[in-house]
């Protein structure tokens, strides 16, 4: 018998099965052999038939590694189903195979990190998926992935955009970990390969996310060339923009302070240059940028509508890398590589303007005089200044294959300058000469400060943690100042005038996360936070001076009003749970517990959040997700177009903080590899929004803001459709949005509902980006949106009540009663690229509002006149003939632009 | 590259260059406008006119005398008001003094406190409107003085006066609107002194400013009147500041307690809800053309700025239904400031 069973040991070289019928004992080597492969080679040496489903097997059989040797066949057979919920029934000679519901098998952890292989970037939103069962997950912000897989041989598919796909084989009998670095794709396969291979979007719970790669970003044409992460998030649906070339981001109807901006976890407050259209965001330091409309983890809090999350790169830890690029508005470089080995690396981004200069020299030219008439000698000097700068830091340190260490930092600022300069001789007969020297100036700056310490830690059982240190400031000021100099034989006078308003936040805060993946299919989240603010919410300092004769120096004024610092404490806590009841059904339920200590008065909310997918068919999905949100900061702004000025606020004992609750459903349809279509709609109510009230005066300087402030509710609901093409020669989307968002004040239109300001019932956008060959992109994207609403005076009338009041009155029946013009605008680019030695060179061609379409800001209304009219005594004046007219205001016509690029 | 070069013909297709910034409004229908604040002890008094678009000129604004206008009130009374037509000589005072309209609708009988009054206003080429009001009960005031004045330098004309002025009442219980303005009385006296027509009584507001009188009252002050709510003085005795100034150099500042100290009266209005809201929500504006009627033109607003850069909107109020306007309701106290 030894014999017969060596010989069909030998026989079986693949799957050794090896029997004894008579003591009905088996001896099994499973290898690589399919479950099928193994039964049949038994039954074809046995006696033993089975009796199952191939559906059974595919759905429930994991591979065993056992090594089963001579047992009896009920033994054996517990050995080869050890890992698979597969229970068996042996009558006579028939074994019958069943899904065994109750049966628990052994669960083990997968974790590591994702990185490219040049670089050892980290890849965040990289896919991996156990090819056995196809479930899978994907890495995190820091290129963490962890999943537990029941005990099995199972082949792990990793991929990402724009790398070539990689497997492995492992078997997973103990918690292990396993770091995965991918190989870039060729610069064609680049584009051919932008699809998630294994991770469609059918398949994530997470709902009304948009993720977009620097590769996708860059190919968008851009207001005179400069790429940016906020403008290419508004062209997707739900997202609307302030005005033409705004960064500003309304998100599904909410308000500009209801997004969370965050750098490397860092909030950012009005991440903005240039006036709000440059954001904050330099490309070159960026790995990802994410946002999240709806359906919020726990993870996240402290907004109502949206997350933008930006993480920036590590640095190459391979070698130095940089990056210059020339627009013309700014340039910018990027360096990065190991900084001594390659356990560390850093990386330095800067990015300037010239915009100042060039605007300087065309003010001056248009505006300087010399005025030399009988008498009067007089120069004027014009001075413009403007620019705003970038840096952005990191350095990485790996201390070993588990811990590593962060430090972070961004600073940018804008500063604006104007100046007037007179001086003048004056003489004539009537008075005695003298001299006049005046000097006007005015200025605006704003910016950011931000740091972080971070260390991230994968403990042994697979929990990664990360502990992070914050520091952020945002700080505002403008001022003017004017000082005039009077000077004559018997009179020496001097006047001057000062003012400057400033205010900021200051943040400083701690962090901690943690992430595991547990047993049935759970990646849970929890963590806590504290931030502590420092509000200042705006200070005024006012100074009057003059002075006669040199002698009688007297200081008018001198006060500062509003000066208010508000110290508040922000905490929370959050645990977030992701679980896989199937591979077609998911939920990921959370919550997110906030206080807000301030002025005495402690503000708290619960937040349950619930997001669940169900796949019903192959490549198709239904999500649906419950938010309920709460936010501790306002930014109380104009109903003009904001400004860097607008005033962020904290709650305080009279100001309650605010609070959304949103719901929405989507659809997901991947139709292919090629297409995928996605539909949600949602509903979001929100509470305690601040606004100024009804015709408040901004310069009233007698009140405090929270005297010049009412609040309340908010309602927007929509549908978003977005239909993206993800392969081949062309690419680019088609983003549809049918919206509507009101708002209502008890104190503001009679307590009516009125539209948002940026309530926009049509925005549809189309991007489009065409291979023409390896060297040569044409991009173009075209945009549609309702315009903007304003409150404008439809009619008029004088008004007289009982012959002692009369008015002119411009009868305004609604807030918001007008819509503005729609706004469309075509940009179209071309982005030559070509390899070189040692880096890449791309040129890029680009035309912004390329049909010159002036997209109205605002409206004049331009007051006309009659061919004469009659003065108060009867006279009848000729004065000629001026229709009434309402212009709309446009402020960005057709921008050519060219941009340099080069990588080294 | 023909791809390119079809590509680029394409997008120069759209490069249209537009040019054209003037843009049309859809307009509502226009409607009638009716203005009334029916006063205790005196008689109605409502004019009706068209309204207009902005782009119409304002002389385009006419009174519509084919209106009929129907007063009734609560207790059974109904009356077709009569059109009243200013004389010429007393056009002649409205376009120069009395502000009044050349016509206005009118009745004999005077109006009465606590009653509410409905209006129903037919015109042929307009839809007809129609509103109610009730008259507010007088809310007696306890005292109103005249404080010292003080004076102080400043950095224009050297000196300031600041007056003081103070009204103490009663507020009812409940929401009550108050207006009040500060006014001396002149007699413009004509050929014939002993012909009525030829005596011409002038109120003249002056500008007054208040601090104390709640958060959202004081943004509306620069009208010559105040209004105000009971909102943080419900039910109480109330007594309210005002200030008034005047920039003087030293020599003029007698003449100025002169003029303040003789024949000024403060007159205190309690107000129907309705014509508080449509006095809170005028312009700011309000007052910089005194004389409208007169001026075929808007030279005094050449240029508009919808999005007002330094103030929010402000939605104008109206409680006429089909219609423009305000049919609101007073009750006035009229106190002489004496102040030596």
């Amino acid at each position: 018998m030894k014999t017969i069973i060596s010989l069909l040991s030998m026989l079986c070289l693949i799957a050794n099965v090896s029997l004894a019928q008579a003591g009905e004992r088996l001896s099994i080597k499973p290898g690589d052999n399919s479950l099928p492969e193994l039964i049949s080679e038994i039954e074809s040496n046995s006696d033993l038939n089975f009796a199952y489903s191939l559906e059974l097997i595919n759905k429930y059989y994991n591979s065993c590694y056992c090594d089963i040797s001579n047992l009896p066949v009920n033994e054996a057979l517990d050995q080869l189903f050890e890992n698979s919920k597969i229970g068996y029934e042996i009558s006579n000679q028939q074994i019958t195979l069943f899904h065994d519901k109750k049966k628990s098998v052994p669960s083990f952890n997968l974790h590591g990190y994702i990185s490219d292989a040049t670089t050892g970037e980290k890849l965040i939103g990289a896919n991996v998926v156990n090819l056995n069962n196809t479930q899978g997950t994907t890495s995190n912000e820091y290129g963490y992935f962890s999943f537990s897989q029941d005990a099995q041989k199972m082949k792990v598919a990793v991929s990402y955009i724009g790398y070539k796909p990689y497997q492995q084989e492992i078997r997973l009998n103990a918690d292990q970990q396993l770091s995965i670095r991918l190989e870039p794709a060729l610069e064609l396969e680049e584009i051919v390969v932008t699809a998630r291979e294994s991770m469609s979007s059918d398949r994530v719970t997470q709902m009304s996310l948009i993720e977009l790669d620097m590769r996708e970003i860059k190919a968008i044409p851009n207001l005179a060339g400069e790429v940016d992460v906020l403008r290419a998030f508004q062209l997707m649906p739900g997202v609307a923009t302030a005005t033409e070339g705004n960064t500003g981001m309304y998100v599904r109807g909410g308000g500009p302070d209801q997004n969370l901006f965050l750098l490397d976890d860092v909030p950012l407050y009005h991440p903005s240059h240039l006036l709000g259209f440059l954001s904050v965001f330099n490309e070159d330091a960026i790995n990802k940028a994410t946002l999240i409309k709806g359906g919020f983890p726990a993870r996240y809090g402290g907004r109502l509508s949206s997350i933008i999350d930006v993480r920036t790169k590590d640095g190459n830890q391979e070698g130095l890398k940089g990056n210059i690029n020339l627009g013309l508005i700014s340039s910018k470089f990027s360096l990065d590589g190991p900084l001594g080995s390659p356990k560390t690396s850093f990386i330095l981004s800067a990015r300037t303007t010239y915009l100042g200069p060039v605007v300087n020299a065309l003010y001056k030219q248009a505006e300087d005089s010399d005025v030399d008439v009988e008498g009067t000698e007089q120069t004027i000097k014009n001075k413009f200044k403007y620019n705003f700068f970038d840096v952005n830091a990191k350095l990485t340190h790996e201390l070993n294959q588990n811990n590593k260490l962060f430090a972070s930092f961004h600073t940018g600022m804008d500063r604006f300058r104007t100046g007037r300069e007179e001086i003048g001789t004056y003489n004539s007969l009537m008075q005695e000469e003298y001299e006049l020297e005046s000097n006007e100036n005015s200025q605006l700056r704003w910016g950011n400060n931000i740091a972080s310490l971070r260390w991230n830690r994968i403990y042994d059982s697979g929990l990664f943690s990360k502990v992070n240190l914050i520091y952020g400031r945002y700080h505002f000021l403008t001022g003017a100042s004017s000082e005039e100099k009077y000077r004559s034989e018997s009179t020496e006078w001097n006047a001057g005038f000062e003012n400057s308003f400033e205010s900021g936040i200051r943040d400083i805060g701690l962090k901690i996360d943690f992430q595991k993946s547990v047993r049935g299919n759970h990646d849970l989240r929890f963590g806590a936070g504290s931030i502590h603010h420092k509000f200042n919410v705006g200070a005024l300092d006012l100074s009057e001076s003059s002075s006669l004769n040199t002698e009688n120096t007297e200081t008018l004024i001198d006060t500062l009003y509003g000066a208010s610092k508000i110290k508040a404490l922000e905490s929370y806590l959050y645990v977030e749970d992701h679980v896989s009841i199937t591979e077609l059904l998911s939920f990921n339920a959370g919550l997110h517990l906030s206080a807000f200590n301030v002025q005495g008065e402690m503000y708290s909310s619960l937040q349950p959040r619930l997001l669940a997918r169900w796949q019903f068919a192959p490549g198709m999905a239904v999500k649906a997700s419950y938010t309920h949100m709460q936010q501790y900061l306002h930014l109380l702004t104009r109903s003009g177009v904001g400004l860097p000025n607008d005033l962020w606020v904290p709650p305080t004992k009279n100001i309650k903080p605010q609070k959304s609750t949103q719901l929405a459903l989507g659809y997901v349809w991947n139709a292919s590899k090629m297409f995928e279509l996605s539909v949600e709609t949602y509903y979001k109510k929100m509470n305690n929004l601040l606004s100024y009230a009804e015709g408040v005066d901004y310069l009233n300087l007698d009140d405090t803001w929270e005297e010049k402030v009412v609040q309340g509710k908010g309602k927007s609901y929509g549908m978003e459709v977005l239909l993206k093409k993800k392969r081949n020669k062309f690419t680019g989307w088609i983003g549809y949005t049918l919206s509507k968002s009101t708002r209502q004040f008890d104190e503001i239109n009679f307590g009516r509902q009125f539209l948002y300001k940026y309530d926009r019932r049509h925005d549809l956008s189309l991007v489009a980006s065409y291979q023409l060959n390896d060297r040569v992109t044409l991009n173009a994207n075209w945009v549609y949106a309702t315009g903007n609403k304003v409150s404008f005076a439809l009619n008029k009338y004088n008004f007289n009540i009982s012959g002692e009041t009369i008015a002119h009155v411009s009868h305004v029946s609604e807030r918001n009663n007008v819509t503005l013009p729609a706004t469309h605008r075509l940009d179209i680019s071309v982005n030559f690229a070509k390899e070189l030695e040692r880096g890449k060179r791309v040129w890029t061609f680009g035309l912004y509002n390329a049909y010159n379409r002036s997209n109205p800001v605002y409206l004049d209304l331009y007051s006309g006149y009659a061919a004469s009219y009659s003065d108060q005594v009867g006279s009848v004046i000729e004065i000629g003939e001026q229709p009434t007219e309402i212009k709309k205001q446009g402020l960005i016509p057709i921008i050519p632009s060219i941009n340099y690029s080069r990588t080294f | 590259m023909y791809k390119l070069i079809i590509f680029l013909t394409l997008c120069l297709c759209f490069l249209s260059c537009e040019q054209d910034d003037v843009i049309e409004l859809d307009y509502p229908e226009p409607k009638m406008v009716i203005t009334s604040a029916l006063s205790n002890g005196k008689p109605a008094y409502i004019s009706v006119y068209n309204s207009l678009n902005v782009e119409q000129a304002p002389v385009d604004q006419k009174f519509l005398t084919d209106a009929e206008v129907i007063l009734s009130d609560n207790t059974g009374y109904t009356e077709i008001l009569r059109l009243y037509e200013l004389t010429e000589e007393e056009q002649m005072y409205a376009d120069q003094f009395t502000r009044q309209t050349p016509y206005y609708f009118t009745s004999d009988v005077l109006i009465e406190e606590d009653k509410t009054y409905e209006i129903e206003v037919r015109e042929p080429n307009y839809e007809t409107c129609y509103s109610s009001q009730t008259v507010p009960a007088e809310t007696p005031v306890i005292k109103a003085y005249v404080d010292t004045a003080s004076y102080r330098l400043n950095s224009n004309t050297l000196y300031t006066a600041d007056i003081d002025i103070y009204i103490e009442f009663d507020d009812p219980p409940g929401p009550n609107y108050y207006e009040i303005f500060f006014a001396t009385e002149e007699i413009l006296v004509g050929t014939d002194p002993e012909n009525p027509l030829d005596t011409i009584q002038l109120n003249i507001p002056i500008p007054v400013k208040c601090d104390d009188i709640s958060r959202l009252e004081d943004y509306y002050t620069a009208r010559p009147s105040i209004i105000l709510t009971d909102e943080f003085f419900d039910g109480q005795r109330k007594t309210v500041k005002f200030t008034t100034y005047y920039d003087a150099l030293q020599e003029d500042l007698e003449d100025v307690m002169d003029y303040i100290s003789s024949g000024t009266y403060l007159h205190f209005r309690h107000l129907s809800k309705d014509y508080y809201e449509f006095g809170r929500s005028l312009d700011i504006d309000l007052g910089f053309n005194p004389y409208p009627y007169l001026n075929d033109y808007e030279a005094e607003n050449p240029v508009e700025i919808i999005e007002d850069a330094i103030s929010e909107p402000r939605i104008t109020a109206n409680n006429i239904e089909n219609g423009y306007g305000v049919f609101g309701a007073f009750h006035e106290n009229k106190v002489r400031l004496d102040w030596q």
